[in-house]
C-alpha cells in the first residue's frame, strides 16, 4: 500500500489586498495546480523541475504545511487534506521536512546538539537528559565526532556540509515514515554530495522510511530515487523509473533538463536539445501545453491550444508529440 | 602569448584566531583568449588566489610575497588607484550572488552607465545609456530594460545583468567566481553558453572559479586543481580529466555525481584541513589511498610533466 497519495493537488496564491481586489487586478499565482503521484512505503520519489516549477510548493503542501487550495493528500491511510492542526499534530513527527534554506533551518543561538534533542522533548517522546543523549547517538550516526565537542558548537562554527549533517540529524531524530527534502545537497561542494546522500539512504533503509528529493540537479535524483517526476509550472509533465526516464525521456523539457546537465565525460552523448527563454510566470500560465513556448518541437496548434493530459502506465508523459525512442 | 602570470604567491588572514595561509606557493599562467578554470572544496583557496589578481581581497586578506605579472605589469605593487582604473577596463569580474553586487535602489542602466562614465569610456551620460543597453543586448537580455530595479528580473537574468557590467568595457580577462552555483540547471547552462561566447566573441581570457569540476570540464581550455591553499595539478582539460596524476584530482572526478557515468556512492574519505594546522608533508596525505612513507615527512615539489604540473611524491 501506499504511504501517500496525492490527487489533483492545487496551491493558488491570490496576490493583491482590498483596493487590487476592487480595481479586479489581482493575480492568481498558480505555483501547484494539478498534481497526481503515489509514493510506496520506503520509496524515493524525486521532484525536478527549474527554479519556480512547483517544487517546494508541493513538498509543503503534501506534509500540509501550507493549506492546498484543492485536491487530496492521503497519508497512510488517513485523508489529512482538511486536517485540523490538533490532529495533526499527532502526525507531525511522521512527517519531516528538510528545507531548502540552510540559514532558516537552524537557530543560530542554539546548540546545534539542542537543536537534534528539541523534537524529541516538544513531542513528548523523551526528557531533556534522555533526549541529550539520543542527540549525541545521533551526531556520532552522522559522522560529527566528538559528538560532545559538536554538541556544544553554533551553526556558525560548523561548514556547510557538516550544518546539512546537523539538519538531517534532527530530522531524523523522530524516525518520520515521510521525508520531504528540499534541495538538500545545492548548497554544498559537488564532491561532498554524495557523502550527504548516502547519509539519507542509510536512514531511509533503516526506518525503512519514503522520501521525496525535491532537486533541479537529475544526477543528484538519479544517486536517490527509484522514480522521478518532472515538474514544469506545477504540473507533473513526465514521471516514471529514473533510469528509464534518463536513458527515455519522452518529454522535451526532460530532455531539455538533461542535456543542461554538466558531465566530466569527454564527446558525451548527451541531448543536445537546449531551450530557450525562462520559465513563464505563474499567473499567466501560457495556453495549450504550458511549456509551448519554450517548446523546440511545438509548431502545431494543437500544442497552443490543446492541454495535453498525462498518458500512461508505469510511465506517463504530458505532451502531444513525445519523443520517440 | 601569456596574459597573466602567478608567481610563487603568498596570501594570508590574520586573524585574532591567528594565522592562516590561504594561497601557498600558487603558480599559474594564463595565455590571450585562454578558458582556465580553478576546481577545488569549499575552503580550498579558490576565491583568494583570484580577488587578489583585481585587489579585491577582503580584509584581513593580504599577499604576502610573490608577483602577479597582468600585461607585462606587476598588480601586486600597484595602488588602489590603479588597480580600480584596471577593474572593469582591462580585468571584468563576476560574482556568485549578484543581489550583494547590485544596488536595489537604482535602475541597473543607471548603475551601469555610472561605470562606463568612471571609465571616460562614453562623452555623455546619454551616450553611456546607449551602450549599456547595447551591453544587455550582447548577453540576451532586451536592451529597454535598462529602465528596470534589480528586483524586477530574474535570478538568472540579474547574473546576465553582472556579465555585461564585466565586460561591456571589453576587458583582456574576466573572472567568474562562481557565477552559476545559485542558478538551476537549465539558467546555469545557458549561462555558461554565453560566457562561453562572449570569451570566443571578444578574445578575452576567462578564469572561472567553481567547485563542479564536470561545468569546468565542458568549457575549459586549461584547468587548476586546488587543495588546501595549493595547487595540485595543473594541466589541459582534456589531459587532465582522461589521466589525472594527482590522486586529489582522481578523487575529485570520481566523487562528481554524473549522469554519463556508471552510477556511483564514492565519497573521498576524511575532511579537508583546517588551515590554521594543515597536515605536515603533504597536505592531502590523510585522505590519500596511494599515500606511501615520504608524503608524511616531506612537502611534494610541483614538477613539470608532459605539459602539466603536479605536486605529488608519485612523480618525483
Ligand atoms: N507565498 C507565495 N506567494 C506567491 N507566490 C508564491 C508563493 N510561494 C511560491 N510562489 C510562487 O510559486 C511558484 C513556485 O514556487 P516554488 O517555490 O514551489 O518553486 P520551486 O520549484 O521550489 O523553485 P526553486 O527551485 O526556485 O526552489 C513560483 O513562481 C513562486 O514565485
Ligand atoms: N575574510 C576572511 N577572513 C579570514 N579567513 C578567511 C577570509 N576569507 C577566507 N578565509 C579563509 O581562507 C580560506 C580560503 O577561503 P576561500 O574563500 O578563498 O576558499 P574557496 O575555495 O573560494 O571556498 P568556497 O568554495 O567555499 O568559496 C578558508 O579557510 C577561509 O575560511
Ligand atoms: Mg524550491
Ligand atoms: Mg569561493
Amino acid at each position: 500500500m501506499a504511504l501517500l497519495e496525492v490527487e489533483d493537488l492545487k496551491k493558488y496564491f491570490i496576490q493583491g489586498d482590498l483596493v487590487d481586489r476592487l480595481l479586479r487586478r489581482v493575480r492568481t499565482v498558480k505555483a501547484v495546480d494539478g498534481v497526481t503521484f503515489k509514493l510506496g512505503k520506503g520509496e524515493t520519489l524525486a521532484l525536478v523541475g527549474e527554479s519556480g516549477s512547483g517544487k517546494t510548493t508541493t513538498g509543503k503542501l503534501v506534509l500540509r504545511l501550507l493549506e492546498p487550495t484543492g485536491g487530496r493528500i492521503v497519508f497512510d491511510g488517513v485523508d489529512i487534506t482538511r486536517m485540523k492542526e490538533g490532529e495533526l499534530r499527532k502526525l507531525r513527527p511522521r512527517m519531516q521536512m528538510i528545507y531548502q534554506d540552510p540559514y532558516a533551518s537552524l537557530n543560530p543561538r542554539m546548540e546545534v546538539g539542542r537543536a537534534i534533542a528539541e523534537p524529541l522533548v516538544v513531542h513528548g517522546r523523551a526528557s531533556w537528559s534522555e533526549a541529550r543523549r539520543e542527540a549525541l547517538e545521533m551526531l556520532e550516526r552522522v559522522g560529527l565526532t566528538p559528538a560532545k565537542d559538536f554538541y556544544r558548537r553554533r551553526p556558525i562554527q560548523l561548514s556547510g556540509g557538516q550544518r546539512q549533517r546537523v539538519v538531517i540529524a534532527r530530522a531524523m531524530i523522530l524516525k518520520p515514515n515521510l521525508l520531504v527534502a528540499d534541495e538538500p545537497v545545492s548548497m554544498i561542494d559537488v564532491s561532498m554530495r554524495t557523502s550527504i546522500l548516502k547519509l539519507l539512504l542509510d536512514f531511509k533503509k533503516e526506518y525503512n522510511m519514503s522520501m521525496i528529493m525535491i532537486t533541479h540537479d537529475l544526477a543528484v535524483a538519479r544517486l536517490v530515487a527509484e522514480r522521478v517526476a518532472v515538474m514544469y509550472l506545477g504540473k507533473i509533465v513526465e514521471m516514471g523509473p529514473t533510469e528509464d526516464i534518463l536513458h527515455n525521456p519522452s518529454h522535451p523539457y526532460t530532455e531539455a533538463l538533461i542535456a543542461a546537465a554538466p558531465t566530466i565525460v569527454p564527446r558525451a552523448r548527451k541531448p543536445r536539445l537546449r531551450i530557450k527563454g525562462e520559465i513563464a510566470d505563474p499567473s499567466r500560465i501560457p495556453s495549450g501545453c504550458r511549456f509551448h513556448p519554450r517548446c523546440p518541437y511545438s509548431d502545431s496548434s494543437k500544442c497552443i491550444e490543446k492541454e495535453p493530459q498525462l498518458r500512461g502506465d508505469s510511465r506517463i508523459v504530458a505532451c502531444h508529440y513525445p519523443l520517440t525512442r | 602569448m601569456t596574459l597573466l602570470r602567478i608567481e610563487d604567491l603568498n596570501i594570508d588572514y590574520v586573524t585574532l584566531r591567528g594565522r592562516l595561509r590561504a594561497v601557498k606557493s600558487a603558480s599559474l599562467t594564463l595565455g590571450g583568449g585562454e578558458w582556465l578554470s580553478i576546481v577545488g572544496e569549499s575552503g580550498s583557496g579558490k576565491s583568494t588566489l583570484a580577488m587578489s589578481i583585481p585587489g579585491l581581497l577582503l580584509p584581513p586578506g593580504r599577499i604576502t610575497s610573490g608577483r602577479i605579472i597582468f600585461r607585462g605589469k606587476d598588480l601586486t605593487s600597484m595602488s588602489g588607484e590603479e588597480l580600480r582604473r584596471i577593474r572593469g577596463s582591462e580585468i571584468g569580474v563576476v560574482f556568485q550572488d549578484p543581489l550583494t553586487s547590485l544596488d536595489p535602489l537604482r535602475t541597473i542602466g543607471d548603475q551601469m552607465a555610472e561605470a562606463i562614465m568612471e571609465h571616460r569610456s562614453a562623452s555623455s551620460k546619454r551616450e553611456a545609456l546607449e551602450m549599456a543597453s547595447a551591453a544587455l543586448e550582447s548577453v540576451g537580455i532586451p536592451g529597454d530594460r535598462v529602465k528596470y530595479y534589480p528586483h524586477q528580473l530574474s535570478g538568472g537574468q540579474r547574473q546576465r545583468v553582472m556579465i555585461a557590467m564585466a565586460v561591456m568595457l571589453k576587458p583582456k580577462l574576466l573572472i567568474a567566481d562562481e557565477p552559476t552555483t545559485a542558478l538551476d540547471v537549465i539558467v546555469q547552462a545557458n549561462i555558461m553558453r554565453l560566457l562561453k561566447s562572449l570569451q570566443q566573441r571578444m578574445g578575452m581570457s576567462v578564469m572561472l572559479i567553481t567547485h563542479d569540476i564536470a561545468l569546468a570540464a565542458e568549457v575549459s581550455d586549461r584547468i587548476a586543481v586546488m587543495y588546501a591553499a595549493e595547487i595540485v595539478e595543473e594541466g589541459p582539460i582534456d589531459q587532465v580529466i582522461e589521466n589525472p596524476l594527482h590522486p586529489y584530482t582522481e578523487a575529485l572526478i570520481k566523487s562528481t555525481p554524473d549522469l554519463w557515468r556508471e552510477k556511483t556512492l564514492y565519497t573521498i574519505p576524511g575532511n579537508p584541513p583546517d588551515l590554521r594546522s594543515p597536515p605536515r608533508g603533504c597536505r592531502f596525505h590523510p585522505r590519500c589511498h596511494k599515500a606511501f612513507e615520504p608524503c608524511k615527512a616531506k612537502e611534494p615539489r610541483p614538477t613539470r610533466l608532459r605539459g602539466r604540473t603536479v605536486a605529488c611524491h608519485l612523480y618525483g
